[in-house]
């Protein structure tokens, strides 16, 4: 993959579509076809660290991506994988901002409580962020979340809904 | 690992670093993707000091005076203090497995002051994972001739800062030190 990075990155800052004007703003055009991204990401979901890694393609205003992550808890650790749909705000230029929703399956795995089992569950997500492109390859993202889930109450027999917030910054490679 | 193993290693490794001399006129790539791997020792706090390696995949920009990094260490928590104190255990083994993602900075990449590390790490202690910060600093060198310059020498130290809790006596403020020499290949 590092390889296709770099040959990417210096494809990308030397060529020029034939027939089409050169832009001379640095930046990225995201409507020159798929433009693939993987995003490794830390961060907070409430007080527990959080690290991640999303795979995406970008077309032009429309982006889809695979994210997973690991949210390290207290006493036990979220793993949430989620299938993401962005609306990007900018097709190009240095700054492109995203509204983004998705949905997915949420793994609770106990670390330190001996018997208890591997919890699972569905959760949906919404947020908006932004990639800054430092080179026409490599930017950072910032992101910021809201997480949904239901979780049964053994207790009681409705379930309870559940919010958490994650605020997430990570670096973006795109490739072609 | 014994205190007198873990002399010998840190005196290999910097041995070794000493012998690496930057040769005049070569500059590290500025900027660009680089893979390597890395050996050393990590302290775990209160715990032991044992051997420390892995992989990391790097990409500079701005010049080669900033880059990112991600890396993945294995390492081990075998403590024969404890062993031969205590019967119990700490953790369910003596694993040890971190996962960090970094940004550096190198103001003079051709000079003499080192580069400066600012991260996050995951840290697994046995199956119990904590989330720690991380500091550091390091010195890349260009081994000249190899495969063209582009196979980088580099030392670095660092510390990861966690909460750290032994059987709910209170938490304290563990720094987990490593020190590794390692080769990066500049792609």
């Amino acid at each position: 993959m590092a390889l296709l990075l770099l040959g990417q990155s210096r494809a990308q800052e030397g060529a020029s579509m034939p027939g089409q004007p050169v832009n001379k703003r640095a930046g990225i055009d995201l409507t020159r076809g798929v433009l693939f991204e993987v995003t490794p990401h830390t961060g907070m979901m409430g007080t527990s660290g959080v690290f991640g890694l999303r795979l995406g393609m970008n077309y032009g205003s429309l982006g889809l991506e695979l994210a997973g992550e690991q949210v390290i808890g207290k006493t036990a650790n979220l793993y949430p994988v989620s299938f993401n749909v962005l609306l990007n705000l900018s097709t190009q230029g240095r700054l492109i901002p995203y509204g983004v929703v998705g949905a997915g399956l949420w793994l609770t795995v106990p670390t330190n409580a001996l018997g208890a089992e591997t919890v699972s569950s569905l959760g949906l997500n919404f947020g908006g962020g932004a990639r800054y492109y430092i080179t026409r390859s490599f930017g950072v993202r910032l992101e910021a979340k809201q997480y949904m889930t239901t979780i049964n109450n053994e207790r009681e027999p409705q379930s309870e809904l559940l919010f958490y917030q994650e605020l997430s910054l990570g670096v973006s490679f795109l490739f072609r | 690992m014994n205190a007198r193993q873990a002399c010998s290693v840190l005196t290999v490794i910097l041995l070794s670093t000493a012998l690496v001399t930057p040769a005049s006129g070569q500059s590290l790539p500025r900027a660009g993707t680089g893979i390597g791997v890395f050996a050393g020792l990590y302290s775990a706090d209160g715990i032991a000091t044992n051997s420390y390696y892995g992989a990391r995949y790097d990409y500079g920009f701005q010049g080669g005076k900033f880059f990112v990094e991600a890396s993945l260490g294995i390492g081990s928590l075998d403590s024969k203090v404890l062993e031969s104190v205590t019967s119990a255990s700490l953790f369910e083994s003596s694993r040890l497995l971190t996962y960090e993602f970094d940004v550096a900075y190198d103001h003079t990449p051709t000079g003499p002051v080192p580069f400066v590390l600012l991260g996050v790490t995951g840290i697994d202690q046995g199956g119990q994972t904590k989330f720690a910060g991380v500091v550091g600093f390091g010195k890349r060198f260009v081994l000249s001739g190899i495969f063209d310059d582009r196979m980088i020498a580099r030392l670095d130290i660092r510390d990861h800062l966690f909460s750290q809790e032994f059987n709910n006596k209170g938490s304290f403020t563990a720094h987990n030190l490593s020190l590794t020499l390692g080769l990066t290949l500049a792609l």
